[in-house]
């Protein structure tokens, strides 16, 4: 229970008094996390990137994907985001099986060889990969390589300053502390 | 009032109900149950079909090429293309066009030739920036975008949210306080170019919706030229008002439209459905929430039908607006609620449009002004003019 005598105490937006101020957008330096700020004690937090752990491939069973709704992103070795993907309403096993067919249907490229994912659960997946998509465009200046054929955006963002100048995927747990990559099959 | 179809109009809601059920809904089967938008190859066929029916652009006024409608034939025209999955926010996937942003009807020709005729060309994309984080029930006030004149020129500093289509429009018309008087005597509504500098999508405001965002948007020291305001300085609201009113029967029609299909699938249900020995269609409980859903539709057309003969026959409609958006968004949604409890499990599922629509009815109470302005609306009439 809330102080405030509710039953949510989580962050609540409060609405901005006509004669105070407006909110204003920060970020972050590097983290992608915009923290939408209104008047008031309440923040809310807004990520308009991708922001979860990226994971590794091989060492993620498939059956700890969710089978929920969502979207994720796929990364080669190098941390070059290859595609942004999304798990929709028809996909029968959530993002477990929606990351599985991108893993398949994305490592078919010379050039992409998915070795990391990450994914977000949300049940607006549609406009939040959108949103993705558009921040892609708005930090490398395109959309992924394997979202090339017919998923360009049709609109533009241009989000909080503080971008990467192209995304790239953090270093994993599965990493050495020097940089160094560890080497082996899925 | 009299509700009885015209033939002509019988004839139009006759091919729009076919258009959905043989056209439109047959292709939902494949796309995603949060899908906006059909195949690029399907879009354009439909459209093609459209153009034949002689329905494209079916807002557009007759003297700029459109069909020229009546408010009530277009209003029975929302109901039919409303019914399918995506028809709450997206009647038909837009196959029957847009028609620009209607406050550009009042545009001078220089602006029309600019902005309005390449918009109905489908060269150019508009988008209608009002609301401001600082409130959208009560704009005239809550404005804070300020517009400063320099020269020539107007400089706009300021934000904007819940903005539909900005990450995709060529020019938005944005409302800005020009002076200060602190109500709506003082907003001037500006055609601004999106790729003016200064102007940034800053972010997709994320909803109930899963597709049709809205964004946020900042203003920052962008210029405009004083050729770019769209009626006089300082009465830009009187033009935001006016399609605040007019939106409202359509509005109200597409909510209308959910329900009945939502009621259709209701029935079906409970006639085929059985439980306890017998289908639901025998049980009291269900027979009653059928019974509600009906009172609640009938009402619905009543105050939509009333409001569009008035707005046809040239009378002030303001007030029937208002109640039949109040009437039709609310009992909508209690339609769909009821309907969900018919079905019970499945009811929840994206198999169905159920779970949809009760999503995105629930933005309707608040979309185009929520149930409680429309209150206040209809109360300054009822109470008169000394509590406006």
């Amino acid at each position: 229970m809330g102080s405030r005598g509710g039953a949510w105490s989580g962050p609540v937006p409060v609405p901005v008094a006509a004669s105070t101020g407006r909110p204003r957008a920060t970020n972050k330096e590097g983290s992608g996390r915009v923290r939408l700020r209104l008047d008031g004690p309440w923040e809310v937090p807004v990520s308009v990137r991708l922001t979860k752990p990226w994971l590794d491939l091989q060492a993620v069973e498939p059956e700890a994907i969710p089978a929920q709704l969502g979207v994720f992103e796929l990364a080669d070795a190098d941390g070059e985001v290859l595609y942004v993907g999304y798990a929709g309403g028809r996909e029968p096993f959530g993002l477990r099986s929606a990351v599985a067919t991108a893993v398949e249907a994305v490592g078919g490229g010379a050039d992409t060889t998915p070795a990391r994912f990450r994914y977000e659960l949300t049940h607006g997946y549609l406009s939040r990969w959108e949103e993705l998509l558009m921040v892609h465009v708005h930090d490398s200046g395109s959309v992924p390589i394997a979202n090339q054929d017919g998923d360009e955006p049709r609109g533009r963002l241009n989000p909080a300053t503080g971008a990467p100048s192209r995304p790239r995927a953090e270093p994993t747990p599965s990493e050495n502390p020097d940089g160094r990559r560890n080497k082996g099959g899925m | 009032m009299d509700l009885t179809l015209s033939d002509e109009q019988q004839m139009i809601v006759e091919t729009t109900r076919r258009f959905v059920s043989q056209e439109i809904a047959p292709l939902e089967v494949d796309l995603d149950p949060d899908a906006g938008a059909l195949k690029p190859a399907d879009q354009d066929r439909l459209v093609g079909m459209v153009r034949d029916m002689g329905f494209y652009g079916i807002d557009i006024p007759a003297e700029f090429g459109g069909p020229g409608l009546d408010v009530t034939t277009r209003a029975l025209m929302a109901i039919e293309m409303s019914q399918h999955r995506a028809g709450l926010y997206n009647p038909c996937y837009g196959t029957f066009g847009g028609a620009g942003l209607a406050q550009l009807y009042e545009a001078t020709e220089e602006q029309k030739e600019r902005y309005l005729y390449p918009t109905l060309r489908g060269e150019l994309r508009g988008c209608f920036a009002l609301t401001e984080p600082s409130g959208g029930s009560d704009p005239a006030r809550a404005i804070q975008t300020r517009g400063f004149q320099d020269g020539d020129d107007w400089i706009l500093n300021g934000a904007k949210l819940y903005i539909s289509g900005a990450d995709k429009a060529d020019y938005a018309l944005v409302f800005a306080r020009t002076s200060d008087d602190p109500g709506r005597n003082g907003v001037t509504a500006f055609i601004l170019d999106t790729n003016t500098p200064g102007f940034s999508v800053r972010r997709v405001v994320h909803t109930l919706r899963s597709t049709h965002y809205a964004t946020e948007l900042q203003l920052e020291d962008v210029r405009v030229s004083s050729g770019n305001v769209l009626g006089e300085v300082n009465k830009g609201f009187a033009i935001a008002n006016d399609r605040l009113s007019r939106q409202r029967i359509p509005y109200a029609a597409g909510c209308l439209g959910a329900a009945i299909k939502a009621q259709e699938m209701a029935i079906d249900w409970a006639r085929s459905r059985e439980t306890f020995g017998s289908v639901l269609a025998a049980k009291q409980a269900v027979q009653w929430m059928i019974v509600d859903n009906e009172i609640d539709i009938r009402q619905a057309r009543w105050c939509i039908l009333e409001a569009a003969q008035k707005a046809d026959r040239g009378e002030e409609f303001r007030t029937e607006a208002a109640m039949a958006k109040l009437v039709a968004s609310e009992g909508a949604g209690r339609v769909v609620d009821r309907s969900m409890q018919i079905h019970g499990g499945i009811g929840m599922t994206k198999d169905l449009p159920l779970e949809r629509w009760y999503r995105e009815l629930r933005i309707r109470r608040i979309g185009e002004g929520p149930s409680e302005v429309q209150r206040l609306i209809m109360a300054r009439e009822l109470l008169g003019g000394s509590y406006k």
